[in-house]
């Protein structure tokens, strides 16, 4: 590995681990599809921006960015509140008027300079180390690099300043209200930061993959944990994880990093999905299927106990019987009592089924509820 | 307790961009008491609640609570909103959602020893500490309301103001809110929401129908004429064992 290798790694860690954590709070909030507007909106903030100071990685044009992405939220709240269009539709209608304005902006009067439609929607990570920051007259790494790290930060510290009141917005917008605490304020901050974000990270994997590395690994983290600070712990792992991996597999196809890079992500949440533990889909086929089975034996107790003692017993209780009863056909019925016996919910004397006390207490459990 | 009323309204209107909503709300709960608050959609419970904690400013009158400004009282209001619209794997732990009862005005920064003492008590109290550190999500639909309750407490409240706490709960669920506010009701004053007035007529002595207006009857006085006259078309009655149940389950 060469040092342009270990930045270009350096960089696209502290951008997935800055865009995991307002992901994390906007996958819980339900507001996925926000960050797409916001991260398509900030380049007619990034262009003006531009065409002010002439820069491309100026602070004024994260000022910018950041204003238009909090405009585009205002206008969305704005439109939802007419209540003349639902919130999709009102995102839907907002971000691609404020894009489109930017992207004739750059066609008409940009088309001679380093800031082409391509580099802003996919970025280049190659070539982010280029681009150093210098510190009296000390080269000290790429400006990527310490752009998006004091990013992440910001993001930092602003999750554990307000942790508990990010937590008690977003899981109960009424009691944070009912408290005289105000969710709009959590939101508003919420939503600079993700401009913020979004304008730092546009740089090196542009604005579309942002939301990848936005969503992908926070609803992956959603799947593994039932903590909140796991939950933007391992938010930021995976958004890592896919950093790196994408790296290298890009360097091994010579494709796209920013490409590679969200693809993993979304590969990671692939995984999680199928085998994330109580929640993944292998979890969820095998819950159903012993959910069945434990539903027949419950079944077959309830029939039993019903019948119990009384004079039809012989005839109800009996092997024989159940595929009239309760339809089942021999093979099913024949696996339902082995299965009983081995849990010892009943014992067979001859062809009759009869309940144990703990057979007869199943059945009671259910008849109660 | 004193002889300050928990709440008190004085000739208030409030309305919403100049649609009135409540109209001249005069209203007095005292300390100790056992309220309910019924009324159809629309009719202005929210509002009311909201003004007692200071949310919204009456546009004329005056609020107070526990003979202070609702700003100012607000905590000492446990409140208790509806619970419908939780997200149920939302990564919270039941020692977490305790503690949102207690965040208060103070803006910023973790949770004190005391608020995790407050917190605890309060699970004790309810019977849920051994739940303190299972998720949220992994609990049934009477211990989340139990959980739900406890939180309430651990503001230590001297007034509760509860939002349809029996909306959707089961049998079971709804006989142990029942227990509890029997229990509370020894220490604190209780305001509650409810479409529920079978729930309602057992479990207190006077009601007060909002509808715009906002009148006070006793429960026995709660006939099926005078529901129908407050709730108007919107009801039906369902009759069962001399109870009387709004059918629309609506959440207003």
């Amino acid at each position: 590995m060469n040092i342009t290798q270990i930045e270009i790694q350096m960089i696209a860690v502290v951008v997935a681990a800055g865009c995991a954590i307002p992901g994390v709070f906007l996958v819980l909030r339900k507001m996925a599809l926000i960050s797409d507007a916001i991260s398509h909106a900030i380049l007619i903030g990034i262009v003006i921006g531009f065409f002010i100071v002439r820069d491309l990685s100026s602070p004024i044009l994260i000022i910018g960015a950041t204003i238009t992405g909090v405009i585009t939220v205002s206008l969305v709240e704005l439109l939802k509140k007419t209540g003349l269009v639902k919130e999709d539709a009102a995102i839907g209608l907002v971000f691609p008027v404020l894009f489109s304005a930017g992207v004739i902006l750059i066609s008409r009067y940009a088309g001679d300079i380093h800031l082409d439609i391509d580099s802003v929607l996919l970025g280049e990570l190659a070539f982010a180390p280029f681009n150093r920051m210098i510190v009296a007259g000390t080269d000290i790494g790429p400006k990527a690099f310490w752009v998006m790290s004091g990013i992440l930060i910001l993001n930092l510290v602003f999750v554990i300043v307000f942790f508990k009141e990010l937590k008690l917005a977003t899981f109960d917008s009424g009691l944070s209200l009912a408290l005289g605490f105000s969710p709009a304020f959590i939101h508003y901050t919420l939503m600079t930061l993700t401009s913020i974000t979004a304008v730092g990270a546009f740089d090196a994997v542009g604005s579309i993959l942002v939301v990848a590395l936005m969503i992908a690994p926070a609803s992956t983290a959603y799947l593994i944990t039932d903590r909140l600070s796991l939950m933007i712990f391992l938010s930021i792992l995976f958004g890592a994880a896919s950093a790196v991996s994408g790296y290298w597999i890009a360097h091994i196809l010579d494709a796209s990093i920013a490409g590679s890079m969200a693809t993993m992500a979304g590969m990671i949440f692939l995984l999680a999905y199928i085998l994330a533990p109580g929640r993944g889909l292998i979890a969820l086929i095998k819950r159903r299927f012993n959910q069945r089975w434990q539903f027949a034996r419950a079944m077959l107790a309830i029939h039993l106990y019903q019948h119990e003692d009384l004079p039809e017993a012989t005839y109800e209780n009996s092997f024989a019987h159940l595929e009239e009863h309760l339809r089942w056909n021999p093979n099913f019925a024949g696996k339902v009592v082995e299965q009983a016996q081995g849990r010892k919910l009943l014992k067979k004397e001859g062809d009759l089924l009869v309940l144990t006390g703990k057979g007869r207490d199943l059945a009671k459990e259910y008849i109660v509820k | 307790m004193n002889d300050v009323p928990a709440i008190s309204f004085r000739d208030v209107d409030f309305s919403y961009d100049l649609v009135p909503v409540l109209k001249v709300v005069n209203l007095i709960v005292k300390q100790g008491e056992f309220v309910s608050i019924v009324g159809p959609n629309g009719g202005g419970k929210t509002t009311l609640l909201y003004l007692m904690m200071g949310l919204i400013e009456p546009d004329r009158g005056e609020v107070r609570v526990l003979g202070k400004k609702p700003e100012t009282a607000r905590r000492k209001i446990g409140y208790m909103p509806q619970s419908m619209d939780f997200d149920r794997q939302f990564p919270v732990t039941v020692m977490d959602v305790v503690l949102m009862g207690r965040l208060g005005s103070r803006l910023g920064g973790p949770y004190h020893k005391a608020d995790k003492q407050a917190a605890m008590e309060a699970m004790e109290e309810i019977g849920i500490d051994s739940l303190a550190k299972r998720p949220f999500s992994k609990l049934s639909g009477g211990q989340r309301q139990r959980v739900l309750i406890a939180r309430t407490l651990a503001c230590n409240p001297e007034i509760l103001l509860l939002d349809e706490p029996t909306a959707n709960v089961d049998p079971d669920t709804e006989g142990m809110m029942h227990e509890f506010l029997h229990e509370m009701h020894k220490r604190m004053t209780i305001l509650l929401v409810s479409h529920d007035l079978a729930f309602v007529s057992k479990a207190v002595k006077s009601v007060i129908c909002v509808n715009k207006r906002v009148v006070r009857h006793p429960t026995a006085e709660i006939t099926p004429e005078a529901i129908r006259e407050l709730y108007k078309d919107e009801m039906r009655i369902v009759r069962h064992d001399q109870r009387y149940q709004n059918g629309k389950n609506s959440n207003g």
